[in-house]
């Protein structure tokens, strides 16, 4: 499981002067499925582009098992892509698509036509095997597109951003299948998307893009938990930032946190930091309201929306210092809190954390 | 009843959009072509056109003269030449469309742009600029002489079938490079990148896909420059040799002027129609067979 | 400096143009230019028949407007009167191959030589079978010329003497000829057919075609180009494609202007030659005023002046005295019955569509 199947190895890009891979350094385990995440224009698409040799880095080393494959032409790499709108063969039926890959490799028929059938089995395309792609739905041509890259049983699989056409319910559905297909298969997979939740469910890692390099890498939870960077916190989920200073204690800690108007005590094991400007993060589902004063610290303000969303509703309170911060409770068929109400928001010191304010 | 009286007025004012179209259409197609047809059918007179229905001028066409000739042999002449212009157009903007689809990224509008602008040549300056290229003192015979290929100028490159050939080649290919082109640039970068990323190489990229999903406009570009050339009497009568300045477009042109006999000229018109639709339908179903690339778009979504 | 040359011309020009205009004695023409003033002459010719160093004169002296139209071939000619008739046209100029029938088919009228007192000068050897019916005269001759064997002086040592040159292998590739029925012609008067009956060309038995037919397709082999137009053949001997044609004076002219050295001569077999002639079409509505101008334009003056602009032989010899030394010698005016003999007229062909058959399937080599 933990021997490095591809490594990304100070690999710099431009297209002219916009420099859209930055430095990279990545590593992608045998069998994991890790997902580039970012904005469009971050760089993921490119990485992932390099990888499969339609782009060639300005620096650094792309390795698969060790080896160097930047001399090695596309067509002689062992990774297939799943692309964007699947490029599927128009002339081709369903059956031909799916066997192209194979008849390139010059496999014999026996072998390409138990693969072929193996693999229209996998994805349940039985029924289509003769259609042109034309006649396909998109989630059946997203389908065929999977089985033509996995019947090559490449090493790594590319997959940049192969459900963004397909509609909400569709996708989660097939989000669900192609998690369970990678691990059935224990197929090494590098996924490209923008969609944060299309990331979560999916990944064994999650690499955070931004600007050519990786913000954060780790398991969806430590991303979501302790974002590196405020971009991190942003992209993976909602958060709320409260800027003020770190305070150092009587016994040398910095365990608190000096805003305009409140003291906010810090997680003891927060490290030292040598910024003196920090952001608090705090996601919101973490914050609990209070009509009186609590024991422990709490920053007074006043309700000034609620908004209703299904399981949750999101009750936005405007602090004394003017900053808004955002709660998500519980929704209840009659709620406890009304707009113009004064409250007090407090949380567990251990949910929230310190960000340099010099990755903003 | 009401809806009956709508009905009745959007028709009236359907008809009224469609009117000048179907004039038109009317006017320089249908009408001209029943005249057509019905001249073929009657008979030649010195200062007149005899109207009583014979299949006569058919005939002439079909079976030998007095002196043993027959005819329609221009005409099987003519398909011959047409279809070596085609496989020399699809030969030479093949090709090109390749190259300037693939091969360049600069300037890629600027290419096409200097290919297409010989359209805007004067075609008689096209061919002249032929007679000056190909004559017996001309500029490839004195390279050849240069080089010391030939010792004395080559007389087959004009005037005779290979001038012929080439000067419709040079006319025609613009005719056939845009289709060829069209169909190129419309295949997505996205399908080669797939290919490759599959293992194809160029080779077999080429084969498997580009060539397959350029067809309908190798089909379609290769019917214009038959259908081109098949018509085309300018060519012939300024580059062709003795015996290969008289095409079938020749013999019409000459029926409708020296010869003055427009029933025989209607006739062979009639014949050179029927062929033609004949081939637009053939290279249509083709076509149709080989295009895929429309609705494939990934948001087909039902 | 050019800019005072040129005043100095303009000047010039205009001074002598005023002069031409005094000189041409108003006062005896003053009636007949108030009968016709603003009247249009129409007239359906070749190119060339209509330049105004001549018809401005005409247009000035009568104060009337002539109307031009071209024709580019016998067939357009045809065509056009057709189409046209007495309202579109008063006057056409028809040479041999079409003027017999315009004739016998009553689209021209007969024409009141009376009021042309130059038809006395025309020499009279030009006043052919086909302008004349019933006694009436249907064509007045107007420029005339022979089909020469044209050949380049530089390759040929002398003269050839016969038409079956063309057939010599030595310039096999190198020979040129007209894309026309006359190259029928060309063989009938080598195959003797017209010793005896000029006609004997025009109205050749399907026997005789068939030979000619066959001996058009020997000469394909040694043909490099059937030319349509003057000026591609004039192409075709300046850049050496040809060294030998049929062909006419112009085309020696033009070439010889660029360095070389053309020459003409007719073979002893004789030539074909042509005869373009005014003709009236009927229901033509200014007769009075055609007749006016082809006297006019028959007269030594007007022959002379379209001589110059075409370098057309002239139908009467007095033209040679308004003629530059030059002129006199290209046109051959003095050298008339000599050439005569060797000469056939063009006629018009009755089964013109079997000779235009045989033609086309030289072409073709079918």
């Amino acid at each position: 499981m933990n021997d490095i199947m591809v490594e990304i190895r100070n690999v710099s890009k431009s297209f002219g002067k916009t420099s859209v891979v930055n430095d990279l350094n990545l590593s992608v385990h045998s069998g994991e499925f890790l997902t580039l995440l970012g904005p469009s224009g971050c760089g993921k698409t490119t990485l992932l582009r390099m990888i499969a040799g339609f782009e060639y880095p300005d620096k650094g080393d792309i390795l698969i098992q060790g080896k160097s494959i930047l001399s090695i032409p596309p067509n002689r790499r062992e990774v297939n892509t799943v692309f964007q709108s699947y490029a599927l063969f128009p002339h081709l039926t369903v059956r031909e698509n799916i066997a192209f890959g194979l008849k390139m490799k010059k496999v014999p028929r026996e072998a390409m036509d138990r693969r072929v059938d193996a693999a229209i089995e996998l994805t349940q395309l039985e029924s289509l095997a003769l259609r042109k792609p034309a006649k396909l739905s998109g989630g059946q041509q997203q389908r065929v597109a999977i089985a033509r890259s996995l019947v090559n049983e490449p090493k790594v699989l590319l997959l940049d951003e192969p459900l963004g056409a397909l509609d909400l319910q569709l996708r989660r559905q097939m989000q669900i299948s192609l998690r369970r297909l990678q691990r059935r298969l224990g197929m090494t997979c590098v996924y490209v998307t923008h969609d944060q939740e299309e990331a979560m469910t999916l990944s064994d890692r999650i690499a955070i893009m931004n600007a050519g390099r990786i913000e954060q890498l780790g398991t969806p939870a430590e991303i979501y938990g302790t974002p590196a960077t405020p971009f991190a916190a942003r992209f993976l989920g909602d958060t709320n930032f409260l800027s003020g200073t770190l305070q150092r204690a009587a016994d040398g800690t910095m365990n608190r946190f000096i805003t305009a108007t409140s003291e906010i005590p810090l997680p003891t094991n927060v490290e030292l930091l040598k910024e003196k400007y920090q952001s608090l993060s705090i996601r919101p589902e973490y914050i609990s309201l209070h009509h009186e004063k609590p024991t422990d610290f709490a920053l007074q303000g006043k309700i000034i929306e609620e908004n209703f969303l299904g399981l949750f509703s999101r009750i936005t309170v405007s602090l004394a210092s003017g900053e808004h911060l955002f709660v998500l409770i519980p929704s209840s068929a009659k709620s406890p809190y009304t707009v113009g109400d004064n409250i007090f928001a407090t949380w567990d010191p251990a949910q929230a954390h310190l960000i340099g304010m010099d990755n903003i | 009843m009401r809806q009956g009286n709508r009905q009745g007025r959007s028709r009236f004012v359907l008809l009224g959009i469609l009117a000048p179209a179907v004039i038109w259409l009317v006017l320089f197609l249908i009408l001209p072509y029943f005249n057509l047809f019905s001249f073929s059918f009657w008979q030649n007179d010195v200062f007149t056109v005899r109207h009583e229905f014979n299949l006569l001028n058919y005939a002439k066409f079909f079976t030998e003269s007095q002196t043993g000739a027959a005819p329609y042999l221009v005409l099987l002449d003519t398909l011959k030449l047409a279809c070596w212009v085609t496989v020399c157009t699809l030969l030479l903007s093949f090709p090109l469309a390749y190259f300037i689809r693939f091969k360049v990224t600069r300037y890629k509008q600027a290419l096409y742009m200097l290919v297409i602008i010989p359209l805007w040549v004067s075609y008689i300056m096209r061919a002249y600029s032929w007679k000056i290229i190909l004559g017996t003192n001309g500029i490839l015979n004195s390279f050849l002489l240069w080089l010391g290929i030939v010792d004395t100028p080559v007389s087959f490159f004009l005037y005779s079938d290979v001038s012929v050939i080439i000067g419709m080649t040079h006319i025609y290919t613009p005719f056939v490079l845009m289709p060829v082109y069209t169909a190129l640039e419309q295949i997505p970068q996205n399908l080669i990148e797939a290919s490759n990323d599959l293992g194809g190489n160029r080779l077999r990229t080429f084969l498997h896909v580009v060539f397959p999903l350029a067809l309908p406009g190798i089909i379609t570009g290769g019917t214009y420059a038959f259908v081109l050339s098949m018509g085309d009497f300018l060519a012939p009568s300024l580059l062709g040799g003795p015996t290969s300045s008289t095409k079938i477009a020749n013999i019409v042109q000459q029926q409708f002027g020296t010869s003055n006999n427009w029933p025989y000229g209607a006739a062979i018109g009639i014949v050179i129609l029927v062929l033609v639709l004949g081939l637009l339908e053939v290279t249509g179903r083709l076509e149709r067979h080989f295009s895929k690339l429309e609705s494939t778009s990934p948001r087909t979504l039902r | 400096m050019t800019k005072k040359i040129w005043s100095v011309i303009a000047v010039a020009m205009i001074t002598s143009i005023s002069l031409l205009a005094g000189c041409s004695g108003k006062e005896e023409k003053k009636d007949a230019a108030h009968e016709f003033q603003g009247s249009t002459l129409s007239m359906l010719i070749w190119e060339g028949y209509a330049d105004p160093s001549f018809t401005a004169l005409f247009e000035k002296q009568y104060g009337v407007k002539i109307k031009a139209s071209y024709v580019t071939s016998d067939d357009d000619l045809l065509a056009k009167i057709k189409a046209g008739g007495g309202d579109a046209y008063d006057i056409v100029t028809p040479n041999g191959t079409m003027a017999g029938f315009l004739m016998e088919s009553g689209i021209t009228e007969p024409i009141d030589t009376s009021l042309i007192p130059n038809f006395k000068d025309i020499s009279p050897r030009l006043i052919l079978p086909d302008m004349k019916k019933d006694g009436k005269i249907y064509g007045v001759p107007y420029m005339w010329g022979p089909n020469y064997l044209i050949y380049d002086g530089d390759v040929f040592a002398e003269a050839p003497k016969s038409w079956s040159v063309l057939w010599d292998s030595t310039y096999k590739g190198k020979v040129g000829m007209w894309d026309d029925i006359s190259n029928i012609y060309i063989v009938g008067e080598m195959m003797g057919l017209d010793k005896k009956d000029p006609g004997a060309l025009y109205n050749m038995t399907e026997e005789q075609l068939a030979t000619a037919r066959k001996k058009l397709m020997e000469l394909n082999s040694s043909v490099r180009k059937y030319w349509v137009s003057a000026g591609e053949v004039n192409d075709l001997f300046a850049n050496k494609e040809i060294v030998i044609s049929m062909g006419w004076p112009l085309t020696i002219r033009a070439v010889n202007e660029k360095g070389r050295h053309l020459k003409w001569t007719i073979p002893e077999e004789g030539t074909t030659g042509w005869v373009d002639r005014f003709m009236i079409v009927k229901g033509s509505k200014n007769q009075k005023l055609a007749s006016l101008y082809i006297n006019f334009i028959i007269g030594a003056e007007g022959q002379a002046l379209t001589a110059k602009v075409t370098n057309y032989s002239v139908v009467n010899p007095k033209a040679a005295e308004f003629m530059s030394p030059e002129l006199q010698k290209m046109t051959y005016v003095h050298e008339m019955d000599s050439l005569f003999v060797k000469l056939n007229f063009w006629q018009y062909v009755a089964n013109r569509a079997r000779y235009n058959e045989i033609w086309t399937e030289v072409k073709t080599g079918k």
